[in-house]
């Protein structure tokens, strides 16, 4: 005989105990290793899904709107050996079938070759496409609108502008390409189907054809904005080393006479970039730059010429013209402007006055006249005024204005007459004369006046740059990059070099952690059937109470009656633990079936593989084992350092005199009021200090004072136990006050009934609370819509302003539409990710979005749950928090404000805190989160100023979100207005969705998670309620004897049932009241104000079914211990 | 320590509380006995008035509120949990009213229980035949390998003695181990108790309420008014 022999006999003897002891912790183990398994399996989807969206890529060059030449990825693949990149063209358009009968807002449109294939597949099916004039779409793309080689579609795109539309000159604005094609092929994800490099779960929509095709289609020949490479290893290096003047879009022309010899660099974008000006002026400090630009007017007294343009030069450029370099307020003009007013001249001469009037830009394409002497509400305005002394006239046939001053404005080269440049600036060509087109004859676009380059800047300098030409002679064409390389990189124009694979490992790595949130919501549960199992545990040890006193008479240490228990249990723990291995598959394939149906919305779409890696199988397992262990321990030390008289002394197991409590019984009275005084007042402190909070913090002080006001009332509860108990009042002794009495006998057992009940209500009651409705208050401006009826998206850039009545006609709105809908633009970055719960992975590059602010103040949109305040750190709602975002701060600090939800779970920070991001060329910021939004529409946004953003990124241009407002008298009203809206914006891609839909997508998935605490809680509940019964069970099947023998003496049993349940219904319903309290208490201060709503219904079914349950005990324990036969129930005694 | 003495209690007392107000009732006070190895005792008494408090107290199972007990000439007052209970696996055997027998081993192995908690344990073999041998000596050798379900409650009591005796100690405590039994069945049990603690020179001390059987043994100890008398 040895300890674990006699600890074996005793597994299988007791074998009911060890079974359910067994089944208890396999259910435990179940659930936690199930969830870990189901964070696994979300973990490795999304790994398979980011794996498979990149293919082999490693390196990317992104040019987003910039376009370096195609024959850049030769260099590329010349420079690095073993290495496969390849060059494509990507835009967003629009696909549509002839009869529009199916539509897509937004594809990505891919100019590819053959190369590409073998880098986009993620096995080793690489497909080869042979035919020259290829239209292939992914297969998401295909499943989404049914969409079958053959089937004919037409994509549209916008014309990519040389130059930003929203720049000015940028000539005009809208133009698409359109492509016609039957699909010919249908692109399997795993072969590149699902290319992209945003880090998003779901699918994207994918038309490829070939790269020739696009570039001629969009006018892009020879050109790409991808560079895709198989290899991280020198790529950077290796772009750094190729690149040429072509690839930064710049063009050369030289002019040599007699005296000079200069390279004159222009660009295709017309401005020069301020970082390639400056890379330029590092190499050669006698580099000049000029700045041309459009000149409204030349005015001298009542004579003007219109439309010219005006040149701003410095000594450089002066000397080519022979001129002396004006100098401030002074201008050289053009012979033509001295010649008579019959041939269209102002009969100039030397020393007079002229006046100018020019367009400068305020935002999008929106242009104010400066120089016209008219304020902004063309009132008269001295001060607009740009006087300027003529010094020089420069002769018509001047070699120097032969030079090339003007770039490639948009249209310039095209247009047959200057009334038909479409330059992108609001011409009244009526003013156009035929003196003026007779010039455009004669000299195109030569400069009618040349200014100082600072005066010239300083009136026409834009976002883009501030020189459309640089004159340079240190530098040409064959050293161009020898010399500029060092100074000047790709990504200081706002180019990007991405590196997926790890992009990929960093979003999967961040990603929400499914594992931690199901063990989390399954926390209740898995605490139920662990506490459910060492409750059984616990009465087989208590019902063994002899035979351990037996024991510890007959020699029996301490140590060696622990070792024969634990030993015993350890054998039934160890086997539900590894059972619990294969329960948690099932959980896991049983959750993975509910987040593909009923809990879709908390999937965000995807579709989940399983995978169980052995490190949660070891932690769910070893987990589950060692706490059960340690409270198994525990338990029977308790038991165990009973002295042995003590032991076999109890009666039936537990006598009344074995305190298994400890020395907890001996407590005096005043500490238990101090106890009960301190559990509410911390209760308090904690309701107190969360009000007005947010987040973790609520969630802290909610858990907090929960738990404190539940102590409390357990306390009560016990102290009036403890009265109970002291009563002895014969004239008050009836049934009921007998079954009181004995809710007070074991105080402990009745203390642990009460407190689970109470801990399961106040858990599911509290969190069912957080449920969000997005019902209430849709139109309140302080609702998550912010009061916008409408959430609009463009595919395509919108570039004028909706709400002006011109554009609008320009349009085709339908007259009675215009003047009532109104709409607040947004620009969005490119390639911006959405970080919010709708996207599991964690979003690398937030999307941003610009706004001005006045818009959103006007209307007082949105709730702010918090804001940074000069005067209130911690301010919530107010009118000015918009201008947040609009205040000035220092370098390389964006002020931005973001949905609290997003910000707190998707970026994983808080009010206060700083996203690093990377402007547009390439400089470090760190967008400082000034305000939080309470659950709203633009939830897995940033949001800064519009001025802002222009900063950072100019080369993104136009709008593409919006938030409308209809002002429509009805729904009949509003939907007609809507639908004519759509159609008007058809081929930009605009679409709307109703804000309240909209909010509603994202309050899904907060809800869906409640639903799935609700539904494991509820089990855990249920488990509680189970646990409740038993040890109901247990009290009255120990008490068979004394049941017995009241029967004996007359009384009836259906009375004793009675009894009996009266006695734990107390229990229980006072447990089921201390849960509702503490959840009024503890949480409803905080969150009323937020929308939340008491769960009534859900209260009402959590009550009854642990009334049912609890009363279904008693009744069959009652019976168990009073059908026998009354005289061996006697005899138990 | 005298000659031949297993058991000296000198001048103990013991009192319990009791009642709502934890007032303390003395049970016996400056109580001295001295029992010699190999002797039988009976100690009798009315209820409540210390019997097993008293052969607790011997048996090292609870101590006594003042006085000196020396068990095998060890004086327990300063002796620990874990020497107590070495001293009880290895010098003395308990018989309680109720067997106590695990139901979840066997006969055989029941009996070979206490020699796990020795603190020098015979090897399984040797241990096992000294446990048949004293099975087959109280007439059970055929129910060894029986579960102690099988057996009926005499044989259970015997099989308790038995196992009270399996590491040869040198005091037996028998707290009524006839309650349970008939007469005759009694009688045969005191008997056996006897013959094993001759054979084995093994100082008896057995509580009852029963004269007859009490009237069996060497010495008799009657509890009166918080004190003992030699009968």
């Amino acid at each position: 005989m040895t300890i674990i022999r006699l600890a074996l006999k005793g597994f299988i003897h007791y074998w009911k105990i060890s079974i359910c002891l067994c089944l208890g912790i396999t259910l435990a183990s179940s659930i936690l290793t199930g969830s870990l398994f189901v964070g696994d399996s979300v973990d490795q989807t999304l790994k398979n899904s980011a794996y498979q969206r990149i293919g082999s890529i490693r390196a990317v060059l992104n040019g987003g709107d910039r376009f370096f030449t195609s024959g850049l990825v030769s260099k590329i693949n010349q420079s690095i050996p073993n290495n496969i990149s390849t060059a494509a063209l990507n835009v967003t358009g629009t696909l549509s079938t002839p009869d529009k009968s199916k539509r897509v807002n937004s594809v990505n449109v891919y100019g590819v070759d053959n190369q590409f294939w073998k880098l986009v597949s993620s096995s080793n099916n690489i497909i080869s496409i042979s035919d020259e004039s290829f239209f292939a779409i992914g297969s998401a793309l295909a499943e989404q609108k049914q969409l079958k080689v053959g089937d004919r579609v037409i994509i549209r795109a916008e014309m990519p502008g040389h130059v930003s539309r929203d720049a000015p000159l940028s000539g005009e604005s809208g133009k698409l390409a359109a492509i016609s094609s039957e699909i010919t092929h249908i692109i399997e994800d795993e072969s590149g189907g699902s290319f992209s490099l945003r880090a998003e779960q779901s699918s994207a929509l994918n038309v490829f054809i070939p790269l020739n095709t696009l570039q001629e289609k969009l006018d892009k020949e020879g050109r790409a904005n991808l560079i895709l490479s198989s290899t991280t290893d020198n790529f950077e290096k290796s772009i750094q080393q190729s690149w040429t003047h072509a690839d930064l879009e710049l063009d050369y022309n030289s002019f040599e006479d007699s005296e000079i010899n200069v390279t004159i660099f222009q660009s295709d974008r017309v401005f020069i970039s301020d970082k390639v000006e400056s890379a330029v002026m590092q190499v050669d400090g006698t580099a000049e730059p000029i700045l041309s630009y459009l000149v409204n007017e030349i005015r001298v007294n009542d004579k003007s010429v219109p439309y010219s343009v005006g040149t701003g030069i410095g000594p450089q450029s002066a000397k080519i013209l022979g001129i002396k370099v004006p100098s401030k307020n002074e201008v050289c003009v053009h012979h033509w402007l001295s010649d008579d007013t019959e041939n269209g001249g102002l009969d100039i001469v030397t020393g007079d006055t002229i006046n100018i009037s020019y367009y400068s830009v305020i935002n999008t394409r929106e242009f104010t006249t400066v120089g016209d002497e008219l304020d902004d509400n063309g009132l008269k305005d001295e001060s607009d005024k740009r006087e300027l002394k003529v010094t020089s006239i420069i002769p018509k046939d001047h070699p120097g204005l032969k030079m090339n001053w003007v770039p490639k404005f948009p249209g310039l080269e095209t247009a047959k007459t200057l009334r038909s440049w479409e330059s992108g600036l609001p011409l009244d060509t009526k003013k156009i004369r035929p003196e003026d087109e007779q010039y455009w004859d004669n000299y195109r676009a030569t400069p009618k006046i040349f200014i100082p380059i600072d005066f010239a800047r300083a009136s026409w300098g834009n976002r883009f740059g501030n020189a459309t030409s640089l004159l340079v002679s240190k530098v040409n064409i064959d050293n161009f990059h020898e010399l500029i390389s060092p100074h000047l990189k790709l990504t200081d124009l706002g180019m990007q070099i991405r590196y997926p694979k790890n992009e990929a490992e960093r979003s999967v790595s961040n990603a929400i952690d499914f594992g931690s949130l199901f063990a989390s919501l399954s926390g209740f549960l898995i605490l139920s059937s662990l506490l459910l199992s060492l409750m059984l545990c616990l009465f087989a040890v208590e019902s063994r109470t002899k035979q351990l006193g037996a024991l510890g008479a007959i020699g029996f240490t301490q140590k060696k009656l622990r070792q024969v228990l634990l030993f015993e249990f350890l054998v039934s723990i160890l086997l539900g633990s590894l059972l619990g291995s294969a329960g948690g598959y099932l959980y896991t394939k049983v959750t993975l079936i509910a987040l593909s149906g009923v809990w879709s919305d908390a999937a965000a779409g995807a579709q989940f593989v399983f995978e169980a890696k052995p490190d949660s199988l070891i932690y769910g397992t070893l987990g589950i084992f060692l706490f059960a262990l340690i409270v198994i321990r525990v338990s029977v030390n308790k038991i165990t350092s009973q002295a042995p008289r003590k032991l076999l002394a109890s009666s039936n197991g537990i006598g009344p005199n074995i305190n298994f409590n400890g020395k907890g019984k001996k407590k005096s009275r005043f500490i238990k009021n101090i106890f009960i005084i301190l559990s509410f007042t911390l209760g308090g402190c904690c309701v107190a200090l969360g009000y007005g909070s947010e987040g973790e913090k609520l969630a802290g002080t909610f858990f907090g004072a929960g738990f404190f006001f539940l102590c409390g009332f357990i306390q009560v509860f016990s102290y009036y136990l403890n009265v109970l108990s002291k009563s002895t009042d014969p004239q008050k002794s009836n049934l009921h006050t007998i079954a009181r009495r004995n809710s007070a006998r074991r105080s402990g057992r009745s203390l642990a009934v009460a407190a689970t009940v109470a801990s399961g209500v106040f858990l599911i009651i509290s969190v069912n609370a957080f449920r969000l409705s997005n019902s209430a208050n849709d139109n309140n401006n302080e609702s998550g819509t912010g009061g916008y009826e409408f959430f609009a998206k463009s595919t395509l850039p919108i570039y004028e302003d909706l709400n002006d009545e011109k554009e609008r006609d320009n349009f085709g709105f339908e007259e009675y539409t215009t003047g009532k809908i109104n709409f607040v633009p947004f620009r969005v970055i490119r390639d911006g990710e959405e970080a919010s719960c709708q996207n599991l992975n964690h979003a690398i590059k937030p999307r941003i979005l610009g706004v001005e602010p006045r818009f959103l103040i006007e209307d007082n949109a949105f709730r702010f749950s918090a804001a940074i305040t000069a005067d209130n750190a911690n301010g919530t709602q107010n009118k000015s928090n918009w201008s947040l975002i609009d205040e000035e701060s220092p370098q390389n600090i964006v002020p931005v404000i973001g949905d609290k939800a997003s910000v707190m779970w998707a970026m994983k920070k808080k009010l206060g805190d700083f996203v690093d991001y990377t402007a547009e060329n390439g400089q470090s910021l760190k967008l400082k989160v000034v305000g939080l939004l309470e659950n709203s529409t633009l939830q897995g946004n940033l949001i800064m100023s519009e001025s802002n953003f222009i900063k950072y990124f100019p080369g993104t241009s136009g709008y593409q979100m919006f938030l409308v407002n209809s002002a429509a008298l009805n729904r009949t009203e509003e939907s007609k207005m809507i639908g004519d809206v759509t159609r008007a914006l058809e081929q930009r891609g605009m679409e709307f969705i109703s804000s309240d839909k909209k909010l509603a997508e994202y309050t899904r998935v907060q809800n869906t998670y409640i639903s799935i605490f609700s539904v494991l809680g509820g089990l855990g509940l249920l488990l509680g309620t189970v646990g409740v019964g038993m040890l109901i069970a247990r009290s009255v099947i120990e008490r068979r004897s004394e049941l017995s023998i009241m029967t004996a003496l007359g009384f009836r049993r259906t009375n004793l049932t009675k009894m009996l349940i009266s006695e734990h219904l107390l229990l229980v319903g006072f447990g089921i009241l201390s849960g509702i309290m503490a959840s009024i208490i503890a949480i409803f201060p905080n969150i009323t104000d937020k929308g939340a709503q008491f769960p009534i219904d859900f209260l009402f079914v959590i009550v009854l079914l642990i009334s049912i349950g609890s009363i279904t005990f008693c009744i069959i324990s009652a019976r168990l211990s009073l059908n026998g036969n009354l005289i061996q129930g006697i005899r138990s005694e | 320590m005298d000659h031949g003495m297993i058991i000296q209690l000198d001048k103990i007392s013991k009192s319990y509380p009791e009642g709502i107000d934890n007032h303390r009732r003395e049970i016996f006070s400056d109580l001295t006995i001295h029992i010699e190895s190999g002797q039988s005792v009976s100690v009798v008494g009315p209820s409540g008035c210390g019997k097993s408090t008293l052969l607790n107290i011997i048996g090292t199972l609870d101590s006594p509120d003042s006085g000196d007990v020396e068990i095998c000439g060890t004086n327990i007052n300063n002796l620990n949990d874990k020497e107590l209970s070495i001293l009880r696996a290895d010098k003395i055997g308990f018989v309680f009213q109720s067997h106590h027998l695990l139901p979840q081993i066997s006969v055989i192995e029941n009996i070979m229980l206490p020699n796990l908690a020795s603190s020098s344990p015979r090897e399984h073999i040797g241990c096992r035949e000294s446990a048949i041998q004293l099975l087959e000596s109280v007439g059970m050798g055929e129910h060894a390998n029986k579960m102690p379900s099988e057996i009926s409650g005499g044989e259970m009591q015997r099989v308790a003695v038995v196992r009270s005796m399996i590491n040869s100690p040198k005091i037996i405590l028998a707290d009524e181990p006839t309650g349970a039994l008939d007469r005759t069945r009694g009688d045969a049990l005191i008997d056996l108790l006897l013959r094993l603690c001759h054979e084995m020179s093994t100082a008896l001390v057995l509580v009852t309420h029963d004269s007859k059987t009490a009237s069996r043994m060497e010495r008799k100890l009657a509890f009166e008014n918080n004190s003992i008398l030699e009968v």
